[in-house]
């Protein structure tokens, strides 16, 4: 069983620059041994629009889920120990010595994001399996045949609010981390496509999928980023969808 | 709904502070000798305006999603109201300035102050404290003459920045008005809207009467005076969107509870307003 290359797709708040799109979206995926693919990890995560250098953060993480992907065999990810590089990393690059007094004190609290990511893994007989962990609102679709398979860690349009579970770049901030990571496992169908997207994209998925229609339908028609803006630019404009940094990445298994 | 409007930096939110110095403000608050009124007016109204700039602070730049401003109230030794837009660069007319102005205006001062250290104790540490307005307090209270004045700058940012969140005012006063009765003006404030909803009054009250503090609340009855429930009537109803977002910071208010504080804090206000996607509000 192969996966598609994925596609990748991000844009910013309408009347925001580019550099100040909080939401990252990463894909690592040409891991292969002998021809055989031996693993690959997708990642997106969206910064908090309140916390300062979230963007910094968002970047970080996804990078990190798909660089050094973890072993979410068990529910300990993200761990101290795993976050540590990742929020070490985060620190050393914010200008401590010029940053402005709100940016201090902002900066002292932590940077925040959401992060939502699979891995995929061989099994025994050429199939391919995955994982997959959310904290927060950005959200993973498996669409199998047409139909919505699976919708996490949200599967209700309700359940999207402005303070979702967060992953801190302050430590000290990351108390109950571990019970708000939501963990879930499957075995990939030929033809499954997977759709990772942060939160008013899901949203916007789950709010058409309950008022009976596909929604998926239109998401994978998407080919390219002028594509994806034209696109989101719509839904904006007859505000089906929320305003907000919008990220997607898909990818299908064959 | 009402009160639902995105504030983004399109479509900025506006928030003016009233800011009474009328020489009454001299004396010292319920229960804290020696810290004067006008002295938690001056710290009432920089620490808003602080959270403001936090909140609108992505690291090295600020969003405007605010225009603030800021107009003290008192009288000359003859009764005459003197009012004054305190922000250089400003008039009564349009005393707004966007948030990031706002923040390059500020005084930055260096202060001790007490953090948790990460184990349990306080670190005494140095950070800098951005400072806007000083004490200051002299003569009479037109509050009849600012709410005026207010009314007119708001009537014209309206029409400027009609499908907006509603601005609101925030009133800092000992709560003695020397120029008639401010309550109707009020009122005729609250009829002041924009595409989302109607204008919304805050009232900050500080008294020197010896009574409990009291914030937010739902009815008048627990008000020690006669001024105090004059700013209770005065200040608006928390609309349902405001009350959700409390909600997510862990504070209830009733149905009926009001933007007053008596004695107590005003910060949390600027937490009630939602610019997009926040943290846990217990970030150290």
């Amino acid at each position: 069983m192969l996966l598609s290359p994925p596609k990748r797709f991000s844009i910013p708040k309408e009347g925001n620059l580019p550099e100040e799109n909080e939401d990252d979206a990463e894909a690592v995926f040409s891991v292969k041994t002998n021809g055989q693919l031996t693993g690959a990890a997708v990642a997106v995560s969206d910064g908090a629009s309140e916390s300062a250098f979230s963007s910094l953060w968002a970047t970080t993480l996804a990078h990190a889920f798909v660089e050094r992907p973890p072993d979410l065999t068990d529910d300990q990810f993200p761990s101290e120990d795993w976050l540590e590089p990742s929020q070490e990393f985060w620190e050393s690059a914010i200008p401590w010595e010029r940053i402005p007094w709100h940016g201090e004190a902002k900066a002292r609290q932590g940077a925040l994001a959401t992060l939502v990511g699979v891995t995929f893994a061989p099994t025994p007989a050429y199939g391919l399996s995955w994982r997959a962990v959310a904290v927060g609102d950005s959200c993973l679709f498996v669409v199998r045949q047409d139909d919505l398979a699976l919708s996490f860690p949200l599967d209700s349009p309700d359940d999207f609010n402005n303070n979702p579970t967060l992953i801190c770049s302050n430590p000290a901030n990351n108390q109950g981390l571990g019970e708000n990571a939501l963990h879930m496992a499957g075995e990939c169908v030929s033809g499954d496509w997977f759709i990772l997207a942060s939160d008013a994209l899901s949203r916007w998925l789950l709010e058409r999928y309950a008022a009976g229609e596909k929604p998926w339908q239109a998401l994978l028609d998407v080919h390219s980023s002028g594509e994806f803006s034209d696109w989101v630019g719509e839904r904006r404009r007859d505000h089906s969808m929320r305003n907000d940094d919008t990220t997607m990445i898909t990818l299908q298994v064959h | 709904m009402p009160y639902s409007a995105d504030i983004s930096r399109n479509n900025p939110a506006c928030i003016l502070f009233l800011i009474d110095q009328s020489g009454s403000m001299t004396e010292a608050l319920s229960g804290q000798p020696g810290f004067r009124k006008m002295d938690q007016a001056a710290e009432a109204l920089n620490g808003i305006l602080n959270s403001i700039s936090l909140r609108c602070s992505q690291g090295m730049e600020i969003r405007d999603y605010f225009e603030i401003g800021v107009i003290a109230y008192t009288t000359d030794s003859r009764g005459n109201p003197t009012l004054q837009s305190t922000f250089n660069d400003t008039s009564l007319d349009n005393p707004f300035l966007l948030i990031s102005e706002v923040v390059d205006s500020a005084d930055i001062e260096e202060r001790m102050v007490k953090e948790p250290d990460g184990a349990g104790g306080l670190l005494e540490v140095a950070r800098r404290v951005p400072v806007w307005l000083r004490p200051a307090a002299a003569a009479g209270t037109p509050m009849c003459e600012a709410l005026s004045v207010a009314s007119r700058s708001l009537h014209t940012w309206i029409n400027q920045h009609p499908d907006s969140y509603p601005p609101i005012i925030i009133n800092i006063t000992d709560g003695v008005s020397t120029d008639g009765d401010p309550e109707p003006l009020a009122q005729e404030i609250m009829q002041l809207q924009t595409n989302d909803g109607s204008v919304l009054v805050f009232n900050c009250h500080l008294s020197s009467v010896n009574a409990m503090p009291i914030q937010f609340p739902d009815n008048a009855e627990l008000l020690p005076d006669e001024y105090a429930r004059k700013l209770f009537r005065m200040s608006s109803v928390f609309p349902e969107s405001v009350r959700s977002q409390a909600a997510t910071i862990d504070l209830r208010l009733g149905e009926n509870s009001r933007g007053f504080v008596f004695n107590a804090n005003m910060e949390s206000l600027v937490q009630f307003l939602d610019i997009g996607t926040r943290g846990p509000s217990n970030l150290h």
